[in-house]
């Protein structure tokens, strides 16, 4: 279902709508806001807050507000830590006193998770390597990267102390790169 | 396709840089570490590349989460925000998965040509910024990257040009006397000419002025920063950067005016060589000054200048591609050397054909599409 772009592609919209197009920011929306947007809510846990934070970070690449460095990263990682970053502006406002049950205690199915990363290479990349690792690590970076909690948050939710929580997810980071370095 | 972003040996971080980029990029840093990370990434830039290079380690995780169809109305806001023009003016721009139609409601009108430019409309300050300092904030690490990135507000450019045109004898005002004694072609009398059109030019949108006879266009990025606008390696090019001295860049989809403009400003200097039909700047978006030259004589051969010493990586090259609409696939024209690259083109490139530049693997991108990333473009206009 998803249109998906080549990574040079992707750079060369991000590019034209530096540049002022609009029909390059349509179609930038058409090609990534599904898994933006799923970013988006898997942050905030609401629809409405959401679609705020797509907007904005949309509207803000738009407007130059942020504007992407081909030196220094893919298009991919960029649009996404963006709009994560925003889902986690506004979840962070929205919820000042601590994170509410339907974020800090929703189910996650890693598993399910796992399956549904078969789709593209780079992906099925990653699962494997993510599947290198045991359980509670991999769940603390799912609970970091996508839900978007804090090492303290995540303690709480695994029932770890905050330091073992830190030093499995820099494990687990070395083990990743390692595991993801380019074939050479 | 390997979309791991691959360091430039000379500029691997180290371990610790690394893995510090890992757990920014991740989220688990505490508040104060992550804003320190952010402080010390804007000096760094190694640590800049660690954290885009996790950035796209992580990011297919997003593959995990279910994906259901976002609202339509992000799409309806977006386009009355942009002043989207109701027409998608690309056929590869259905509506959005059935969803209800993308096209702006009537309040946003139609937006004249010439209204270049994200409105100027008090920009509501992103008022987040840095207030939440645990946050991973990382588009405000690749400020201090590399060549500098100005955004400035668009203003009117066409104010520029009637400086230009009417008091031929009064160079730019950025420095007179470089500007005659670098070049002492063209003169600014002979630019002169086609006062009528410009005239219309200045002021009016796309309509068709009494064009004069082979014109061309068009530059993307403003050469206005005196100290940015190198020695141009070839000094014939001189001229026309003196001319388009105040431009800023105009934008693609919509500045008519500006393109006709710029193409006006242009004209006097391509007119002095017969066989110089059309001009391409090309550059980034917004930053102050073009990196290349490119022109195009009456036989379709292409030649670009470099106008700034550019930096490539062992082990890449720049390569150079043509895009001759948005839905086609960009044609590799060949790899750019320090002092550029000729190249006779298969046919004549029409107007709006966009030139890309890329960094690929040495020897230019094997599958003959681009495989790495953009890093300046520009647009051609011939009329």
């Amino acid at each position: 279902m998803e249109d998906t772009l080549e990574a040079g592609d992707l750079s060369a919209l991000l590019w034209l709508i530096a540049a002022g197009d609009h029909v390059a920011f349509h179609r930038l929306y058409e090609c990534q806001a599904p898994r933006l947007y799923a970013v988006a809510l898997r942050v905030t846990a609401d629809a409405a807050l959401a679609t705020e934070a797509l907007h904005t970070a949309l509207l803000q690449i738009w407007r130059r507000n942020v504007q992407f460095r081909p030196q220094v990263g893919t298009p991919e990682g960029w649009l996404v830590a963006h709009v994560r970053s925003r889902a986690i502006d506004l979840m962070r406002r929205r919820h000042r006193d601590g994170l509410p049950p339907e974020i800090f205690a929703r189910e996650t199915d890693l598993d399910a998770g796992l399956a549904r990363m078969t789709a593209s290479p780079e992906s099925a990349r990653l699962a494997a390597a993510l599947q290198t690792l045991d359980t509670p690590s991999r769940e603390i970076l799912v609970l970091a990267f996508l839900d978007g909690m804090s090492a303290g948050e995540i303690a709480q939710r695994l029932r770890l102390p905050i330091g073992t929580v830190k030093s499995r997810s820099h494990d687990s980071l070395t083990q990743l790169r390692t595991a993801l370095e380019p074939a050479a | 396709m390997s979309t791991l972003y691959m360091f430039p040996p000379n500029e691997r971080p180290t371990e610790d840089t690394d893995t510090l980029a890992g757990e920014y990029v991740l989220g688990v840093l505490n508040p104060g570490e992550a804003a320190a990370t952010r402080l010390r990434a804007d000096n760094d830039p190694a640590l800049q590349l660690a954290i885009g290079a996790w950035q796209a380690r992580l990011v297919p995780m997003v593959a995990m989460l279910p994906q259901p169809a976002p609202p339509p109305e992000i799409w309806a806001r977006l386009a009355q925000d942009i002043g989207m023009p109701a027409e998608p003016t690309s056929a590869s721009a259905p509506d959005h998965a059935g969803d209800q139609s993308p096209e702006p409601t009537s309040a946003s009108g139609p937006e004249p040509a010439s209204a270049s430019g994200p409105e100027p409309v008090a920009e509501p300050e992103p008022e987040w910024v840095g207030e939440q300092p645990g946050e991973p904030f990382v588009e405000d690490a690749w400020e201090a990257v590399a060549e500098p990135m100005v955004i400035e507000p668009q203003v009117p450019v066409e104010i520029e040009i009637e400086a230009v045109i009417y008091e031929p004898e009064r160079p730019p005002a950025a420095e007179p006397a470089e500007a005659a004694s670098v070049a002492p072609e063209p003169t600014w009398a002979d630019i002169a000419e086609p006062e009528p059109a410009i005239q219309q030019a200045a002021v009016s949108p796309p309509e068709p002025t009494p064009a004069p006879q082979s014109v061309v266009t068009t530059a993307f990025a403003r050469l206005t920063e005196p100290s940015l606008t190198e020695p141009p390696t070839q000094p014939r090019f001189t001229a026309a950067l003196r001319l388009i001295d105040s431009l800023l860049f105009w934008r693609a989809a919509t500045a008519a005016s500006l393109v006709l403009a710029a193409a006006i400003a242009l004209f006097a200097y391509i007119n002095r060589s017969p066989s110089l039909v059309s001009v391409a700047a090309i550059g980034t978006a917004n930053a102050p000054s073009p990196i290349y030259l490119a022109d195009l004589d009456s036989h379709a051969s292409l030649h670009i200048t470099p106008l700034a010493v550019i930096a490539v990586p062992s082990g890449r090259d720049l390569q150079l591609w043509m895009l001759t609409s948005n839905d086609a696939q960009p044609i590799p024209l060949g790899i750019l050397q320090a002092d550029g690259l000729t190249v006779t083109l298969p046919t004549r490139p029409a107007e709006g054909t966009r030139f890309l530049v890329t960094m690929e693997p040495r020897g230019g991108a094997p599958s003959g599409r681009i495989t790495g990333q953009v890093l300046y473009g520009g647009v051609l206009a011939t009329r």
